[in-house]
């Protein structure tokens, strides 16, 4: 103390001011941290019986639950299993008519983002159509509703694919109705990063540091998010997160949908993946797409989100890729940031404009040609000799009929910087 | 009124805790019939769960309890903001772990990594479980980072000071050169959106980058260099081996 007050007595008062900030961040106990801080993961203890459906089954059946509690996962895991391995925390479960959705993800509180308000209403007045009565909250989203919100979001991102690719239910195998495969989608929607990080590493015995999706044949596909990995890197932490996970979700399924189609695990064009994943999550929101959500320098450029200029600019300047260089995409990796904005425009030009046989160019798009079909071709020329003949035989277009109706779509419908 | 410190991305990669999250998985026991049953959930001894959490990283161990009644330590460690920056740092020379709510349960796994009457959210320890140095939930940063340093000044042939102190300087100097670049490149993305890659402009600005690039990538490694400490026990690992085989 007494080397406190000399120091004072010597100081220039910029100086005190620095080194009593010094003294008050060094020693401040760690539970005055803890009332004040926001950095860290509560670990919110969830009401036992649904405030919305109040385990009335007729509630539950009108939200179309199949199960809502306890749910069978795979490979003999069922809900209690999976929570004991994920930490005993407290967790919600459901099953939907195409989804096995478990959730940790807490109370969120609501800004005053006036976008994600008018979202929500609809939201709500959607599931309002099915409960019959939703007070709808002004303040926060509870764990429950959270859940009921996520499993809409997730039936309708379904919907809206097998809409955009005018697929028919009754078209698929009965031994594989899932978008070709058996068993249902696994939605993992963890609050914590802890949590998701022991999911992943006990059944796919990986460290995936965001968000993480994979398939198995004759089976189904998993998709695992955690909202603290989103949230993380900002250091605003009164973003829409909500939103931004409504995102990724929106993201991370159409890929899914896409990699996941008639089990062809992960052949599928990059282009196509990722293109459509864009599409759906700027569906959500525009602002917040997985390629940009990760970097918060994105926020500093006011208009980066804005996709639609940009690539009317490069439209214009002739400088994109070609939809002959994108057939030879094999992985994510070999997307730079402005083929993500190309493929994304493409793909929305193909379900939204191009007329043709969408479902047969996603079919055939995705399935690896047999040896009969490539003849005498090298192997390594199957996947942009698939891609040439479903845009061909779908949409009766060669790539570069394809860039040039897409480019002149471009240069009519998106508007200036 | 002192100014926000705002770090760039640069800096931002390294002012973060990598938390490993182990899961005790037993082996599946097979019977004559050919069916497998799950292993009775059983806690390992205290020199097992170490040894099990441990793993093949040599580094000592920070280990942390999540709690669902509060969130004590965590809270503190995990908390963002120029006066934790130390925190995170020094972290990188630990092996992070955080262990589920659920390991106060008896017959949990790691159960008998908290020994004391009244359990720690927060320990440091060497990979065999000596140095055990519990922080209640009263510790205060400064008492933080004592024991942080005291345990690396244990495990390290050479403390993380005089390191600690040039990453420090260092992360100043990758938020000046982040920003400079990221002028440079939004620069450069406008002109190719807008004017289209032949544009004359470019030539001097690709040259730009290409100098502020090399120049961040060295301070990245200087930045790696300092973060280079040797172990003791990997030291006294190689001199063994080198004695034996003389």
């Amino acid at each position: 103390m007494t080397m406190v007050t000399e120091t004072i007595s010597s100081c220039s008062r910029p100086r005190l001011v620095f080194l009593l900030v010094f003294l008050c961040a060094t020693f401040i106990p760690v539970e005055h941290c803890l009332a004040q801080g926001k950095g860290g993961e509560d670990m919110e203890q969830f009401e036992g019986t649904c405030p919305y459906t109040k385990g009335e089954r007729e509630l539950e059946q009108k939200l179309g639950y199949e199960r809502f509690g306890f749910i069978t996962w795979r490979k003999g895991e069922d809900s209690t299993t999976i929570q004991e391995t994920m930490g005993a925390i407290p967790m919600l479960w459901v099953e939907t008519p195409h989804f096995r959705i478990g959730s940790s993800l807490g109370t969120f509180k609501l800004d005053n983002d006036r976008e994600q308000r008018t979202r929500l209403k609809g939201e709500f007045s959607r599931l309002k159509g099915k409960l019959g009565k939703l007070r709808a909250p002004k303040k926060s989203l509870d764990p429950y509703l959270r859940l009921h919100l996520y499993a809409q979001r997730a039936e309708e991102l379904y919907a809206q694919f097998m809409e955009d690719f005018q697929i028919d239910p009754e078209g698929l195998p009965a031994n594989a109705p899932h978008l070709g495969h058996r068993n249902k989608f696994l939605l993992l929607l963890c609050q914590r990063k802890s949590e998701y990080g022991r999911y992943l590493k006990s059944y796919e015995q990986i460290e995936a540091p965001f968000s993480y999706r994979t398939g198995w044949h004759s089976d189904g596909m998993i998709v695992a998010l955690s909202q603290e990995s989103v949230s993380e890197p900002f250091e605003d932490k009164d973003l829409p997160f909500d939103v931004m996970l409504h995102c990724l979700l929106a993201n991370t399924l159409a890929s899914s949908f896409v990699d996941g189609f008639e089990q062809n695990l992960f052949k599928a064009p990059p282009w196509v993946t990722y293109g459509l994943a864009h599409v759906y999550s700027k569906r959500v929101d525009p602002h917040w797409t997985y390629f940009d959500a990760r970097r918060e320098s994105q926020i500093n450029y006011a208009d980066a989100w804005n996709w639609e200029p940009r690539v009317r600019n490069l439209v214009q300047n002739e400088f994109f890729t070609t939809t002959e260089k994108m057939l030879g995409w094999t992985t994510y990796a070999d997307l730079g940031a402005r083929d993500h904005m190309i493929a994304w425009s493409k793909m929305q030009y193909l379900v939204e404009v191009a007329e043709g046989d969408r479902q047969k160019f996603l079919s055939l798009a995705c399935r690896p040609l047999s040896s009969t079909e490539l003849g005498d071709s090298e192997p390594n020329k199957e996947p942009a000799l698939r891609q040439r003949r479903a845009l061909q035989e779908a949409f009766g277009l060669t790539p570069e009929e394809l860039d040039e109706a897409w480019g002149s779509w471009v240069s009519k419908t998106y508007k200036k910087r | 009124m002192i100014p926000k410190v705002v770090r760039g991305p640069s800096s931002k990669g390294y002012l973060k805790m990598t938390w490993d999250y182990p899961v005790y998985t037993p082996a599946v026991v097979e019977d004559s019939t050919g069916t497998t049953a799950r292993a009775v959930r059983k806690a390992l001894t205290r020199e097992e769960a170490v040894k099990y959490i441990a793993g093949d990283d040599p580094r000592p161990l920070l280990i942390l309890r999540e709690c669902k009644v509060c969130n004590g330590t965590d809270e503190a460690l995990l908390k963002g903001g120029a006066d934790n920056e130390k925190t995170f740092l020094l972290s990188a020379w630990f092996h992070c772990v955080k262990l589920p709510v659920d390991v106060m349960e008896a017959d949990h796994p790691f159960h008998n990594m908290f020994q004391q009457e009244q359990p720690e959210h927060l320990f440091v320890c060497s990979i065999d479980g000596s140095n055990h140095n519990p922080l209640e939930s009263q510790t205060s940063r400064t008492q933080l980072w004592k024991s942080m340093h005291g345990l690396l000044d244990a495990e390290y042939t050479k403390g993380p000071k005089s390191s600690l102190k040039k990453i420090t300087g260092l992360l100043g100097k990758l938020d000046e050169q982040d920003a400079r670049l990221d002028i440079l490149l939004s620069r450069q993305e406008q002109i190719l959106e807008e004017d289209g890659p032949e544009s004359r402009k470019l030539k001097k600005l690709n040259g730009k980058i290409a100098k502020e690039e090399a120049a961040l990538s060295k301070l990245n490694e200087a930045v790696q260099t300092a973060y280079r400490l040797q172990l003791k026990r990997q030291a006294d690992a190689k001199q063994a081996a080198s004695e034996e085989s003389r």
